[in-house]
């Protein structure tokens, strides 16, 4: 397993009206998904398909295997709304279409052109129909665009993305400072259990996997968010907590722990440095180690609460590695203009596949306790300032070195869920035996 | 998860479990050693304010009794995998005892296990150990900085 990114994708939400036809056409797209060694041949499209648990019910998986699945992915992501923090304006029943209602499948058609993924997703549309599958909504994501029009991977707020990704072993990548789990020798990658069924994960054991073997192993679990964010309120938000520009662009950095270039105040603390930025050996090249105060970096940072790596005093430092995600996010809708002077109340945000093995013990943990509690920190109540769920009376904490602390008061939530799933992503092998077990003989 | 609790940040859960017969005198050990210890790993969890085990009726019971912070489940978890000796030690006198290394059994078996809290009160609810902590330290170098400029 490895992470790839492309600059546009259209994420299909299917449901199965005809369980035999779409088991046939599920096995038949085997062929045609991503594996890594497609990657390896740098590759100008990627296709991906991936099941909700009511998918994999709805094609004819026979109960006892139905019942062997974790119980949060037989939930649903809106069940476990509570849990997760979705509530008030990210609450279920305010989801987007089609996540308001049972979704089946997801297939995301991946491109380096706009054009490449236009004409695969007609293909793969025009072949549903026939093959016992119903659209039920698309996205279009894709990377904005720079001033001179380049695609570049910076999410609405403004911040570069993607710079942090789990190293995972075997995955045939040489692990980056900073992308696995500091050690004695300096960094090393996780265990692929962590992401992929039926392997060691970092206890060194296999965990059991839902049965049979021959339909989970090799599978792993992706939850799909749909998070709007509301630019507007951060830059107004932004602009009445400082004293001028440079307060404005420090604070914003402080909140998210990088600065817009995707400089990590860990290793930049006074000011932003796009050379350090730019090279991928240094950008991620810390453990906090050295700032276990924070006044470098706020321990509350979204991006240190996301990835506390070694700097978490106290007990809760020793299960990090437990907790580590996969993420590929990818925006949708326009970009506010900088000089805009009022909300334009536009649907804009990020589409966030993330990878795991065990959704309750990662995905949710995350999201739970590093993004939505401040306890694990000894943070009180604050909660993750750019993505946790407050409320218009959420606190941020910004340690300083020579002055007491400094204290940002009243944020409200700059990003509202509108939509998401949890899937399981069958491996290659799972995935063609769809079309040898038809439904009526497995049930 | 009814048998669980809560008022603010806290939460109460009691489990009774039947011991094995012929354990009792090495549990007895085990918990008076635990004491003795000063909770051993216990602290290390941070989250546990208080947890008494109490054996009774004649030796063939061990009643569980706790107070923590945040959610039962995502601390039982980290603490079984940090400690899973530790509560091999103790639940492994009792009976049905799934072991620790297989976290969703070892949640089962004492959730399962866990009787209702009927009443309860706590003097600070919103506080968690770590608040509780560093309040004392917070106390200590303040009555320090006191006594320098006095």
């Amino acid at each position: 397993m490895r992470p790839y990114r492309f600059p546009v994708a259209h994420y299909h939400l299917l449901n199965v009206s005809d369980p035999a036809r779409a088991r046939r056409w599920f096995g038949g797209v085997a062929g045609r998904c991503t594996t890594v060694a497609n990657l390896d041949a740098s590759p100008s499209l990627a296709f991906n398909l991936a099941l909700s648990w009511q998918g994999l019910s709805a094609i004819g998986t026979p109960e006892p295997s139905l019942s062997s699945f974790p119980q949060e992915f037989q939930q649903g992501m809106a069940a476990r709304a509570d849990r997760l923090g979705d509530a008030g304006d990210s609450a279920p029943a305010r989801w987007d279409a089609p996540f308001n209602n049972t979704v089946h499948a997801l297939v995301v058609v991946s491109a380096m052109t706009s054009a490449d993924r236009d004409a695969a997703s007609t293909a793969l549309l025009s072949d549903l129909r026939d093959n016992g599958l119903t659209a039920a909504g698309t996205i279009d994501a894709k990377l904005l665009p720079a001033p001179d029009g380049r695609p570049v991977p910076v999410e609405h707020f403004g911040y570069r993305d993607g710079i942090t990704q789990p190293a995972i072993e075997g995955s045939g990548e040489p692990v980056l400072p900073g992308a696995g789990i500091p050690d004695a020798g300096g960094w090393r990658a996780l265990k692929a259990g962590e992401f992929v069924l039926g392997r060691p994960d970092e206890t060194g054991a296999i965990p059991d996997l839902p049965t049979p073997a021959s339909l989970s192993a090799n599978g792993s679990f992706v939850v799909l968010r749909k998070l709007h964010q509301h630019v507007w309120a951060f830059r107004d938000f932004l602009k009445y907590s400082t004293t001028d520009e440079a307060d404005v662009a420090l604070v914003a950095a402080k909140m998210m722990g990088r600065w817009q270039s995707g400089a990590p105040l860990a290793l930049t603390a006074e000011h932003d440095d796009p050379a350090l930025a730019g090279d991928p050996k240094r950008n991620n090249d810390f453990t906090y180690l050295d700032d276990l105060k924070g006044t470098s970096c706020p321990i509350g940072a979204h991006v240190r609460r996301l990835n506390p790596r070694s700097g978490l005093t106290g007990p809760n430092g020793a299960s990090v590695h437990r907790h580590r995600l996969l993420r590929q996010g990818l925006p949708y809708g326009s970009r506010l203009p900088a000089d805009a002077a009022a909300d334009d109340g536009a649907e804009r945000g990020a589409i966030m596949l993330l990878v795991n093995a065990d959704i309750a013990r990662q995905f949710e943990f995350v999201q739970k306790v590093w993004i939505n509690d401040g306890d694990f920190a000894g943070l009180g109540n604050d909660k993750d300032p750019m993505i946790g769920g407050n409320d218009g009376s959420g606190t941020f904490t910004i340690p300083r070195v020579g002055a007491p602390r400094r204290r940002l008061a009243g944020l409200p939530a700059f990003v509202s869920t509108r939509g998401g799933e949890y899937f399981f992503l069958p491996g290659i092998a799972a995935l063609r035996s769809f079309a040898d077990a038809p439904a009526a003989t497995a049930s | 998860m009814t048998v669980v609790l809560t008022t603010g940040k806290i939460s109460a859960l009691t489990a009774i479990t039947k011991i094995v017969s012929g354990h009792a005198d090495a549990l007895r050990k085990t918990l008076q050693g635990l004491t003795a210890a000063n909770g051993g790993k216990i602290a290390s969890l941070g989250t546990i304010h208080i947890v008494r085990w109490v054996m009774f009726d004649d030796d063939t019971r061990l009643l569980f009794a706790t107070n923590f912070d945040g959610s039962v489940e995502d601390y039982m978890r980290d603490f079984a995998e940090r400690a899973p000796e530790g509560i091999d030690a103790i639940w492994g006198h009792c009976e049905g005892y799934p072991g620790a290394r297989d976290y969703p059994k070892l949640r089962d078996y004492i959730l399962g296990s866990a009787i209702e809290t009927t009443g309860y009160y706590c003097a600070y609810p919103n506080s968690t150990v770590t608040d509780i902590n560093k309040a004392l330290d917070w106390k200590t170098k303040f009555d320090t900085f006191l006594d320098q400029i006095g």
